[in-house]
């Protein structure tokens, strides 16, 4: 069963212990690594620009903050990680009006052109992606949270328990049923 | 099936037991629907996954991380709780109301201190590697019949947790150059009880092994090493709290010792008294490792409050008399029953009449008093010699050999603010028969070979 932790690497370690030791500039770097994983991750989880960009800042500055309370046990952007994740639910439990990717696409059309494909075929591979994320998000958080820290961010079961403070099996079983609500999402909108 | 699925589940994600792992194979092996149910959970993978991939890339605009640094420049990180005060408060009147709280209080780190106190002929394995020699050293001598009337009794079977958190917190003790000179003292009294000197050789080739990147590396990653159970949870958070504090306040290779509130030790006493009486002799005698110092003039408080919070950095010393301040800090770093190692800190006046205290005492003898982390201007105790012998003169008493004039020589005077202080407890006068043979060459007078480099 895999339950390692990721460790956090020697130059995190140094640039925290500069961080603490009141070196600003080595919390920008760790700001510099860390800004587009986390932004990514949080705009697949959240669904807005707008929204992972906020969340993102605010888990720098809440990370800065919390600096010592970092015992070394995770990855560095593990521990952020998860600072994000719950600013990100705390965000969507205030009903928050979010525009969604989706919708952010339709608006502006920020989304890339994959230029191998036919447009045809372009056409059906956006329609499909879309409707994916939309059966995500009519899981609930529950399972969406879940299923994207396994699937999309790729975390192991050790790490979402952590994240989620869930027992191990908790997120097994949680997991599983995740699963099976997607693939009857899934279903669904194939018919 | 429920429990099939989920197994097959987690069997996709690798988060299965080896048993689990064959019972899976099996299932997939013979099980149609069971493949069809696997097959359905990697290709949602696949489109989760390729659904996701889909979406803008693009890295984050140049504002992001200077906006996230402009609103950090405006707060400050936290600190943990765990986090002792760095600045004690004064001392303040204390209504006889906190009399009982302080009891309780006292009586809950006497255990502490009781469970874990090594002065024991039955605990003869603690690693004299890993705990910084001293101590180590210390704890092997032989005890003398001046602090262990009895034989201590066997340690609890029951691991002390409060006791293993200390331990390894002196073990991650960092020694500092300027430290090479209490080595000295150490070298030398520890020859005085006939152990082995290499062990100061070996602090202080630590210290220049601690010194290298190398080293500093491995120490990096082993203070963030994540602990793999509950008492190294313990160990790993009292090494945090040693090293924040260590941070805080500057301070570079200090030896903390466990503390029990010196006024109720000085009350309980320590083979008398309320303790003696409550636990027995032997069991009493080493609740208070500051009684020693009460019992010879120097009045110690702790701030009731930090105690309970963070007891390390708390321990004061007060000289009766108010105008001349009070000591900043003292510390036992070691102690066994022929000799004690103190480290006072204050300014000089303070420091200058504690000593002399400290040497109107009896039964014991000041070997040495060198400082640790500043130069020393003039001799400290060069005025107390005359008057301290006028003194045994006239009362009669048993004349105490003076220090020595090197020894005299090492004592500091100003701009001192740390000075380690070195006894030997002298034989009680009994028959010779009733010493121990190692405690002899302690009791009579200083060791020459005691002298450090005073400079």
């Amino acid at each position: 069963m895999n339950t390692a932790m990721p460790r956090v690497t020697t130059e995190d370690l140094r640039l925290i212990e500069s961080t603490l030791a009141g070196q600003s500039e080595a919390f920008g770097a760790l700001v510099e690594k860390y800004q587009d994983r986390l932004y990514h991750s949080m705009l697949r989880l959240t669904g807005s620009p707008e929204e992972a960009r906020d969340v993102g800042q605010d888990a720098f500055v809440q990370a800065f903050v919390k600096l010592k309370t970092f015992r070394g046990r995770s990855n560095f952007y593990t521990w952020l990680y998860r600072i994000a994740f719950n600013l990100a639910m705390t965000e969507r439990r205030r009903n928050r009006p979010v525009i969604s990717l989706d919708q952010t696409r339709d608006l502006v059309g920020t989304e890339p052109e994959d230029r191998a494909d036919r447009p045809d075929q372009h056409l059906e591979k956006q329609d499909q992606a879309k409707q994916v994320r939309q059966a995500l998000q009519r899981l609930g958080e529950e399972h969406s949270a879940v299923l994207v820290l396994r699937e999309i961010e790729d975390f192991s079961y050790d790490v979402i328990s952590r994240m989620l403070d869930l027992p191990v099996g908790t997120v097994r079983s949680r997991l599983h049923r995740a699963r099976i609500r997607m693939k009857e999402e899934m279903q669904r909108i194939l018919e | 099936m429920d429990n099939r699925e989920e197994l097959i589940s987690a069997y996709l994600d690798g988060e299965l037991s080896d048993e689990e792992q064959q019972q899976v194979m099996q299932l997939l092996s013979e099980d149609e629907a069971a493949r069809q149910l696997f097959a359905d959970f990697q290709s949602l993978r696949s489109s989760l996954r390729s659904s996701f991939r889909a979406l803008p890339a693009d890295p984050v605009d140049h504002a992001f991380s200077k906006e996230v640094l402009e609103r950090v420049e405006q707060v400050s990180p936290e600190q943990p709780q765990a986090t002792p005060s760095p600045a004690p408060r004064e001392p303040t009147f204390r209504p006889r109301m906190l009399l009982w709280p302080a009891m309780a209080i006292a009586a809950a780190i006497m255990l502490m201190v009781f469970y874990e106190e090594p002065i024991s002929n039955d605990q003869p394995s603690r690693d004299a590697t890993s705990q910084n020699g001293l101590l180590a050293r210390l704890d092997d001598a032989p005890k003398g019949p001046a602090m262990m009337a009895k034989p201590q009794p066997a340690p609890s079977p029951i691991p002390d947790a409060a006791a293993t958190i200390e331990q390894e917190a002196v073990e991650s003790i960092v020694v500092t150059p300027s430290e090479s000179q209490a080595f000295a003292i150490e070298d030398s009294l520890k020859s005085a009880v006939g152990s082995s000197s290499s062990d100061s050789t070996e602090g202080l080739a630590k210290k220049r092994k601690a010194d290298s990147p190398a080293v500093k590396d491995a120490e990096l990653a082993h203070r963030w090493a994540p602990p793999t159970s509950s008492s190294q949870s313990q160990i790993a958070t009292a090494r945090m709290r040693k090293e924040i504090y260590r941070k805080q306040n500057d301070i570079k290779g200090q030896r903390l010792a466990k503390s029990a509130h010196p006024a109720f030790g000085e009350a309980a006493g320590s083979h008398t008294g309320l303790a003696a009486d409550e636990l027995g002799e032997e069991r009493a005698a080493p609740i208070s490792k500051f009684v020693f110092l009460v019992q010879r003039g120097i009045d110690l408080r702790t701030e009731l409050d930090q105690l309970v919070r963070d007891p390390l950095p708390s321990i004061k010393a007060t000289p009766p008399e108010a105008a001349l301040g009070q000591l900043q800090k003292i510390e036992q770093i070691a102690a066994s029953p022929t000799q004690y190692i103190f480290d006072l800190t204050g300014t000089e006046r303070v420091i200058r009449h504690s000593v002399r205290r400290l040497q109107q005492s009896k039964n014991f003898q000041l070997v040495s008093a060198s400082p640790v982390g500043r130069e020393e201007e003039e001799p400290l105790l060069s005025e107390q010699k005359n008057s301290k012998q006028s003194r045994e003169g006239q009362d009669g008493q048993k004349a105490k050999p003076a220090p020595s004039e090197a020894v005299a020589k090492q004592l500091p005077t100003v701009a001192h603010r740390r000075v380690r202080l070195i006894f030997v407890v002298e034989a009680d006068p009994a028959p010779p028969s009733a010493a121990p043979p190692s405690a002899a060459p302690s009791s009579a007078s200083p060791p020459s070979s005691a002298s450090p480099p005073s400079k």
